[in-house]
C-alpha cells in the first residue's frame, strides 16, 4: 500500500507519465552545469588539437609560447584545465568575445533575418592550426552557457505549444543532447 | 615520431542507452563499453571528432602519458593500512626484503 511500489496512477495505469510544466531550480542548476561541461569539453578538444598541431610543426620553441603565462593571483592553468568549466575561464581572455549582433542572431532577436548563420569554411590555414570542421562549426553557431538567455536555456521552440515554447525538459533525452538553438524570431 | 604525443583521457560518464545507434557505435569504437571506463587515445583530429560526437556522455582531459590498465588499477587501490614487519617463521631481527 505504501512505499516505493504503492499503486499510483503511473504505476498501475499505463499511459500516464506526467512531466511537470516547469523545471525546478536544482534541475536548472544541473542543466547549467551539464551545458558548461559540454562547453568545457569542446574547448579541451580545441586547445589539445591546436597544441598538437603547433608542437608537431615546430617542436620545442612554440610549445612554451603557446602555453599561457601563469599569473600568481589566478589559479594555475593546470588546475583550471581539470576543473569543470575551467577551460572556459582559461580561454576567456584569449578568445574574442562575440559581438552583440552575433548574440542577437543566436538568441533569435535580430531584426534582420537576412543575416544567415554561416559556418566559416575550413581553410588551409585553419587545417594547419589543427582544428576540425565540427569544432569550428560548433564555436561559430552554438552559444556558450554564459552567452545564452535564460529563456533559451530552459525552454525551447515547439510549434504546437501555446506561445510556441515548452520547457527544455520535455525534450526526450534532454540531459544527453545539446539543444541550444531556436528558430529566429521564436 | 620525435615530438611527444599527447593523449586524450576519455571517461564515459553517461550511458548511451536509448540514444541513436550512432552514438553507441562511436562509444564502442572508442573502447568505452561501460560507465566510468577510462581509455586513452592520442590527440588526433580523428579521435577529436569521435569524442565530439559523444561529448554529452564523456569527460575528456588532455594528458601527457597514457596509463595502462594495470597502472590505473593500482591508482584505484586503497592503502592497505599495514605493513609486514616479519614473515611467519622468520627469525627475530630478520627484515623483510622490499619487493
Amino acid at each position: 500500500m505504501f512505499g516505493a511500489f504503492k499503486p499510483s496512477a503511473p504505476l498501475s495505469g499505463g499511459l500516464l507519465w506526467k512531466i511537470p510544466w516547469r523545471l525546478s531550480p536544482p534541475q536548472k542548476l544541473r542543466h547549467r552545469r551539464r551545458m558548461r561541461r559540454v562547453d568545457n569539453i569542446v574547448s579541451v578538444l580545441d586547445t589539445a588539437l591546436k597544441r598538437q598541431a603547433a608542437t608537431s610543426a615546430a617542436p620545442a620553441p612554440s610549445s612554451s609560447a603557446l602555453s599561457p603565462p601563469a599569473s600568481s593571483s589566478s589559479p594555475a592553468p593546470s588546475d583550471l584545465s581539470r576543473a569543470a568549466g575551467g577551460h572556459q575561464r582559461l580561454l576567456a581572455s584569449t578568445t574574442p568575445t562575440p559581438t552583440a549582433a552575433q548574440n542577437a542572431v543566436r538568441n533569435g532577436r535580430d531584426t534582420l533575418p537576412t543575416t544567415k548563420r554561416t559556418t566559416p569554411p575550413i581553410t588551409a590555414a585553419l587545417r594547419n592550426e589543427g582544428t576540425i570542421k565540427l569544432i569550428e562549426r560548433w564555436k561559430a553557431e552554438m552559444p556558450t552557457e554564459q552567452e545564452m538567455l535564460p529563456r533559451d536555456k530552459y525552454s525551447m521552440f515547439d510549434r504546437k505549444a501555446k506561445g510556441y515554447r515548452k520547457g527544455v525538459h520535455k525534450l526526450p533525452k534532454w540531459t544527453r543532447v545539446s539543444q541550444r538553438l531556436n528558430p529566429p524570431g521564436f | 615520431m620525435s615530438t611527444p604525443t599527447r593523449f586524450f583521457r576519455i571517461t564515459l560518464l553517461r550511458s548511451a542507452i536509448g540514444l541513436p545507434t550512432r552514438s553507441t557505435g562511436v562509444l564502442k569504437a572508442l573502447g568505452l563499453h561501460r560507465r566510468l571506463r577510462t581509455v586513452y587515445h592520442p590527440v588526433t583530429p580523428d579521435v577529436a571528432g569521435q569524442v565530439f560526437a559523444v561529448k554529452e556522455l564523456v569527460d575528456v582531459q588532455e594528458v601527457d602519458r597514457a596509463l595502462s590498465d594495470k597502472e590505473m588499477k593500482e591508482l584505484r587501490q586503497p592503502d592497505t593500512g599495514f605493513y609486514v614487519e616479519r614473515r611467519a617463521g622468520a627469525k627475530q631481527g630478520e627484515t623483510v626484503e622490499e619487493a
